[in-house]
């Protein structure tokens, strides 16, 4: 009698974890448009030497998928910076997200951001939450400019822009 | 009469990219044309020994020469400054770095000659990789050699380098201080620039230069 319960509780114990096992759990993975670029730049400086700056710009845009359309509503600006300069100092500028048809995205949020220090000096990233939606097949594109400058180097500044597209 | 203006329209825009691409090519050409007389310029006054050191200003430390003033003063005309503006301008770039320099020394920033090579390695792979090695490549060109280049490259290191490893020190822990607060990345950097200029100024001013040959 005391074999058959233990038996029935052990059979049951392995019905009920077979139920549990059989459940798959159901991930919804973001979905994201993301491109990145990096420059290196050099600026002469007047006692003969060089002030130089390394970046990456990563630019990342959001979307939900409905039918034929995804809704692109969550976009990021990420730049990580190393610099060498004894006297002018060399600095970046990120610019504003703009769409291919005009529409310009201008208002961002600065966010906590882990960076690498043994390569990056600094990091700042940044979010934007308008809403746009675009037909799946879209030709619109978008852009984010960057400028890399020294005050009273040559060259002066020089700009960048990370391209991305949206199907 | 429809063909004739589709004709034009393409001709006018055939125009404005080649202008885009002329101003294009121009702005940069107008920067290796820059940098090849800043070459030139170093060049020659690597090689003048005739070029007399006249201190110009003494400070409590350190003092700047005529010598540096004049460098840094054909630099900014080269980009395009009238020569009263580059002299005052200049004036004030060689006190900078001569502060800057002696902040370092009195900081325990000082180098030696290996770290100064071994840098020189790692701008050499610097410039290597950079996106506008070309414009390197316009003022190592002007030079008798690569490695002459490199040879006076290590005389502007021997003073900037312990300047560098001093602000990098110092821009670290202005950062790491910054980076609590709930300002903007651009606030942050800005007030560094700010910083650095007021970090500049109060070295000048605890050398008290005073000038000795005008």
């Amino acid at each position: 009698m005391k074999i058959n319960r233990r038996f029935l509780g052990c059979l049951s114990m392995v019905v009920i974890l077979s139920c549990f096992a059989g459940q798959t759990l159901s991930l919804k993975a973001a979905s994201l448009f993301s491109n990145s670029t990096t420059k290196k730049q050099l600026f002469a400086v007047p006692e003969g030497g060089w002030s130089s700056i390394n970046v990456k710009v990563d630019y990342i845009e959001r979307y939900s998928s409905s039918g034929n359309n995804n809704t692109l509503n969550h976009r990021s600006k990420c730049v990580s910076y190393a610099r060498a300069y004894a006297t002018s100092c060399p600095t970046v500028s990120v610019g504003n997200v703009a769409h291919s048809n005009g529409k310009s995205f201008t208002s961002w949020t600065k966010e906590a951001v882990m960076y690498d220090g043994s390569v990056w000096d600094g990091c700042s990233y940044w979010s934007n939450y308008g809403s746009v939606t675009y037909s799946k097949t879209t030709s619109v594109t978008g852009n984010l400019p960057f400028i890399l400058s020294c005050d009273g180097a040559v060259p002066a500044s020089s700009s960048g822009s990370v391209q991305l597209a949206f199907k | 009469m429809k063909k004739k203006i589709k004709i034009l329209i393409l001709l006018g825009l055939c125009l404005v990219a080649t202008c885009l691409i002329g101003a294009s090519v121009l702005a940069h050409t107008t920067t290796s044309t820059k940098l090849a007389a800043w070459g030139r310029y170093l060049n020659d006054k690597n090689h003048d020994a005739s070029v007399a050191d006249d201190i110009y200003a003494q400070g409590e430390k350190t003092c700047i020469t005529t010598k540096d003033i004049e460098q840094v003063q054909n630099f900014y005309m080269l980009s395009g400054k009238d020569e009263k503006t580059a002299w005052e301008e200049a004036v004030q770039y060689v006190k900078e770095r001569e502060a800057l320099y002696q902040a370092a020394i009195d900081n325990g920033y000082s180098v030696t000659d290996q770290e100064v090579w071994d840098y020189i390695d790692e701008l050499k792979k610097t410039v290597d990789s950079a996106d506008n090695k070309e414009d390197a490549l316009a003022i190592i060109r002007q030079f008798d050699s690569e490695q002459d280049y490199w040879n006076y490259e290590f005389s502007v290191y021997q003073k900037n380098l312990p300047i560098q490893n001093y602000v990098h020190d110092i821009e670290q822990t202005f950062m790491q201080r910054s980076a609590s607060s709930k300002k903007a990345s651009n606030e942050i950097e800005s007030e560094w620039q700010q910083y650095f200029e007021q970090l500049k100024t109060d070295l000048i001013n605890k050398e008290n230069y005073q000038i000795v040959n005008k």
